[in-house]
């Protein structure tokens, strides 16, 4: 089946191998593609169109068009074309009932044409309305390419990697090779990305098979090599990425046994295969391919060269899709092979991307790029230069279907009715008809498509221009894209602890954080009635120190810091520009210049960044580090704390020595911590800050001390309802981005007297208007614990909403907060709160559920 | 000015445990935990010793599988960039031997990225 050796031929006569291809065996040659081995085994048809499922063969040969796409081990839409065959590979046509020789989809290009113009599901399959699920499935399983298999998951494995180069050259042609060694020669750092075989021994780095599919911002390249991304970055890019070989439009254009010469040359010198028994070339320049099928015996009937004369008719048909004859005016010429040439287009996307320019030339009837961005060059025939070549007509008169894009099977018909449908900027018609969206990228579609725009709409090409050039140049697997799928996850020193008893633990922004160890109000119980211990090394710890310490919070915070005295604490809220809660946390004045800040777990980063802007605009002698990460934490909580504090340090610890809201340094547990005595949960309660690599024997040793008084951890849950029931707010829970500290409940916190703070203007507005809403507490009369989220009813429409609410079972109860309209938030009110579709009875409360007047807190 | 004694760490302190030791229990050769040697450089780019955890990294093929976690340039470091989303410190420790200091947190993120990675260079 093969000719006698080819110079150059890339198979290696003395070794064979067989691959499976859908029930046969076929043998290759080592150095076959897929391809060139089906073709040398007799089969001429190579998939099955996507819309009409026309017949389609070997067309390009180079990875372009979408005429070869196959399953392979599982991999759909492969371009068999330039993958190579491997022994006992898999390989399955797609999109075929039940084959590809004989496949009962085909039916729709029969009789589908005048009723499937583009976009026509959307307009025909629409009524009645439930049916298109029914609908979209049957088109899905008609239409398309390969199929996903989703249980292949994880078959493959996609590694991205980060790549430098002083210079990247792009296509290892004659041009992108003579452009690498130069590079090299000149002692640069050179790496040619080539999409086909390697090149031999060369002074520079090579990559390939592998394409470059895109040029982004700051000169970034991905480079598709398979299993691998590259993500280049290089002081230099060279493209080289040649031309592309352009079709004609003509009617059967699309029949098996049409070829483009670099096709017919590629079977020809590479796998010295014969393309056909008798040809006839089309060509708008010259033929050079003639030599090439003449060597291997094809019989040339004829060369309509465009150059001399435009036929007023050019039509192919054919027999069960495959080619039979050419009819040129009105002369018939029979012939299975039937060579087009519209000229060569450079291959300018990538340059596009890069920011060039792109240009019509009337000479050559095609766009090449201009005003190369600094930085990026071309070279070779990707500038346009060096060709000789007329421009075929847009399209030619015939019977049958004349396709412009062959990968969403777009026929001239569809375009001229989008035209007439008023989608006349190519951009619009696009879209609308998806022409150069499918697989080729319009690497054989645009051109055409824009010549044919500009004769439907009687303008020039210039005056169309092209259409903007987007990543990815080549299409690309999207897991390849996704990579590892590297997802940070933060966990606390204390997190293996957790899991080894059993914590539910859940995502709390990019924290794991336990949920809960088991029963949540067992654990809430074991805070009211002993003593529990909780782990908060997720909190935000911030060092605020330096001359400037005491100015820079005051101006931050609503809060007043001046008269907080040495070792003690004060809860703080920090507010935006806007007078907006941004977030809460402590204060403590842990030396003269020196305070120990702490933020809410999720703002964290956003408060530090928010703190070193200040620090920026203002120049004040602070220094700010964040220490969020360096320090474990844990709150133990409970009227037993004191008991075991006492047991861990040698801290007095006693009610007098270290008060609500005292902070203290000192061992606990052997290690140097920081003692905050605060009461989120609203027991009297410790929270121990300690480096994180102690954070395990801290934990260890208090479970282990309080293994007697009942010490119990408690998880994020259990932490929700005791805080509720102290109504203590959860900033972003129960505060969004319009709360602020004054209708927050919080008026005590601004310190309007100050000189100024950030958001004091806004709060000054917030009093003269007049508080509009409340956040307060409520509980519910029938113990119906309402969804956070839900509405307050007021008269029958809006009028607030809940943000927390849980069961308590220390209130006996179904208790927490809402805003509400500033009218309502008196002590006792009645709200009717929207529960499933009832209303339901509600009482305000204004003071805490749990211990009101704070003496646990203090005790 | 020192940092508050609560803020630093001794790793011969019996009470020290480094974040990494599960993680890295059964890394392949090549692969380890240099928690334990924390110092100047690393706190001076990445913040208090007592929030950071070191893996190193030696062999072959280790620039590859650098390559695979940051775009960092070799011909620049040490230097403070993203490793697998993670802001850290790169820095090389001898022939094809190079440690990535990092928030302590991350320990079982990036211990998970990096022995991932390793065996992808199989």
């Amino acid at each position: 089946m093969r000719l006698p050796a080819q110079p150059g031929e890339l198979i290696d006569r003395s070794r064979g191998l067989t691959f499976f291809f859908d029930n046969a065996t076929i043998e290759a040659l080592e150095g076959d593609t897929i391809a060139s081995a089906l073709f040398a085994a007799g089969r001429r048809v190579f998939s099955r169109s996507f819309k009409y499922h026309r017949p389609r063969g070997l067309y390009c040969c180079s990875g372009a068009c979408p005429n070869c796409l196959m399953e392979v081990d599982g991999v759909p839409n492969v371009r068999v074309c330039v993958e190579p065959a491997r022994q006992d590979a898999v390989v399955r046509a797609q999109n075929v009932l039940p084959t590809l020789e004989w496949d009962l989809l085909s039916i729709t290009d029969k009789v589908g044409g005048p009723f499937t113009p583009v976009g026509f599901y959307y307009r025909t399959m629409i009524r009645p309305r439930w049916a298109w699920p029914l609908y979209e499935r049957f088109l899905r399983n008609v239409a398309g390419l390969g199929r996903v298999n989703k249980h292949a998951r994880r078959s493959r494995r996609f590694d991205t990697e980060h790549r430098h180069a002083e210079v990247l050259v792009i296509g290892g042609g004659h041009s992108g090779i003579e452009a690498a060694r130069q590079a090299a020669a000149e002692g640069r750092h050179v790496v040619l990305v080539h999409d086909g075989r390697p090149p031999g021994d060369e002074p520079f780095e090579t990559i390939a098979p592998a394409r470059a599919i895109g040029i982004y911002e700051g000169g970034l390249v991905p480079v598709d090599a398979g299993n691998i991304l590259y993500r280049f970055r290089a002081e230099r890019i060279v493209v080289a990425t040649g031309t592309i070989e352009q079709p004609v439009v003509f009617p059967g254009n699309d029949l098996v046994g049409v070829m483009l010469p670099d096709g017919v040359r590629r079977l020809v010198r590479d796998f010295a295969l014969k393309p056909g028994d008798r040809a006839v070339v089309v060509s708008v320049r010259e033929p050079e391919v003639v030599a090439d099928l003449e060597a291997a015996g094809v019989e040339v009937a004829e060369v309509v060269d465009l150059r001399e004369r435009a036929p007023t008719r050019l039509e192919a048909r054919g027999r069960r899709g495959r080619v039979q004859s050419l009819t040129v005016d009105d002369r018939r010429i029979g012939c299975d092979l039937l060579v087009v040439d519209g000229g060569s287009q450079p291959a300018y996307s990538l340059l596009a991307q890069a920011g060039a320019r792109i240009e019509y030339e009337p000479e050559t009837g095609t766009f090449v790029p201009t005003d190369l961005p600094p930085h990026v060059e071309a070279v070779g025939s990707v500038t346009g230069a060096g060709r000789a070549q007329a421009k075929p007509l847009a399209s030619y008169e015939g019977e049958g279907k004349c396709f412009v894009c062959i990968c969403e099977d777009v026929t001239t018909k569809d375009m001229k009715r989008a035209v007439a449908e008023g989608f006349d900027s190519i951009e619009l018609a696009k879209r609308y008809t998806t022409v150069t969206m499918g697989p080729c990228q319009g690497r054989l579609c645009h051109l055409p498509s824009i010549r044919f725009y500009a004769q439907a709409t009687a303008t020039s090409e210039a005056a169309i221009g092209t259409t903007t050039a987007r990543p990815p140049w080549s299409p690309v697997s999207l897991g390849l894209l996704a990579g590892r799928g590297h997802e940070p996850a933060r966990r606390t020193a204390l997190h293996h602890r957790h899991k080894e008893v059993g914590a539910k633990m859940m995502w709390t922004g990019a924290w794991r954080r336990p949920y809960a160890y088991g029963d949540p109000a067992a654990e809430v119980r074991a805070v009211h009635d002993a003593v529990g211990v909780i782990d908060v090394s997720t909190l935000g710890k911030l060092l605020v120190r330096g001359p400037d310490a005491v100015v820079f919070l005051e101006r931050l915070y609503p809060n007043r810091f001046a008269d907080l005295k040495l070792g003690r604490i004060r809860y703080a809220v920090l507010g935006t520009d806007a007078g907006r809660i941004m977030d809460d946390g402590t204060v403590a004045r842990i030396g003269d210049d020196e305070f120990y800040v702490t933020t809410t777990s999720t703002g964290a980063e956003a408060v530090f960044e928010w703190f070193e802007w200040w620090n920026a605009v203002w120049q004040l002698d602070v220094e700010i580090v964040d220490a969020t990460g360096a320090l474990a934490a844990v709150n133990v909580a409970g009227p037993r704390a004191r008991d075991l504090l006492g047991r861990l340090t040698d801290l007095d610890v006693s009610a007098d020595a270290f008060t609500y809201l005292d902070a203290k340094q000192a061992p606990v547990a052997g290690v140097p911590a920081l003692l905050l005595r605060i009461g989120f949960v609203g027991e009297l309660g410790y929270e121990i800050h300690v480096p994180s690599p102690y954070g395990e024997s801290l934990w260890d040793a208090i479970l282990e001390e309080g293994a007697d008084l009942g010490v119990k951890p408690f998880g994020l849950e259990p932490q929700r309802i005791l805080r509720l029931e102290k109504m203590h707010v959860i900033v972003g829970q129960d505060t969004d981005s319009e709360s602020n500290p004054l209708e927050a409940g919080m008026p005590w916190i601004v310190k309007f007297d100050k000189d100024d703070f950030v958001g004091k203007w806004s709060l000054e507005q917030v009093l003269e208007r007049g508080f509009r809403e409340q956040l307060v507490g409520f509980e519910m009369e029938n113990g119906t614990i309402p969804p956070e989220g839900g509405q307050i009813v007021v008269d029958g429409r809006p009028g607030g909403r809940v943000t927390s609410s849980r069961w308590s079972e220390e209130v006996g109860g179904a208790i927490g907060l809402a805003w509400v309209p500033t009218e309502l938030a008196e002590e006792g009110t009645t709200l009717q709160i929207r529960v499933d579709g009832r209303l339901e009875r509600a009482s305000v409360r204004l003071s805490p559920f749990y211990d009101p007047d704070g003496s646990n807190l203090r005790s | 000015m020192t940092l508050p004694e609560f803020l630093l760490v001794d790793p011969a302190s019996p009470a020290w445990r480094s974040p990494l030791r599960r993680a890295l229990e059964h890394a392949p050769e090549g692969i380890c935990d240099v928690s334990a040697l924390v110092g100047a450089d690393e706190e001076a780019a990445l913040g208090p010793a007592a929030g950071l955890a070191g893996i190193e990294l030696e062999g072959p093929k280790v620039e590859t599988l650098l390559r695979r976690l940051t775009d960092l340039r070799f011909d620049a470091l040490p230097a403070v960039g993203a490793v697998a989303h993670v802001r850290a410190l790169v820095a090389p420790a001898g022939a094809n031997r190079y440690r990535i200091w990092f928030p302590q947190e991350y320990s079982d993120y990036l211990a998970e990225v990096v022995l991932d990675a390793a065996e992808g260079l199989e």
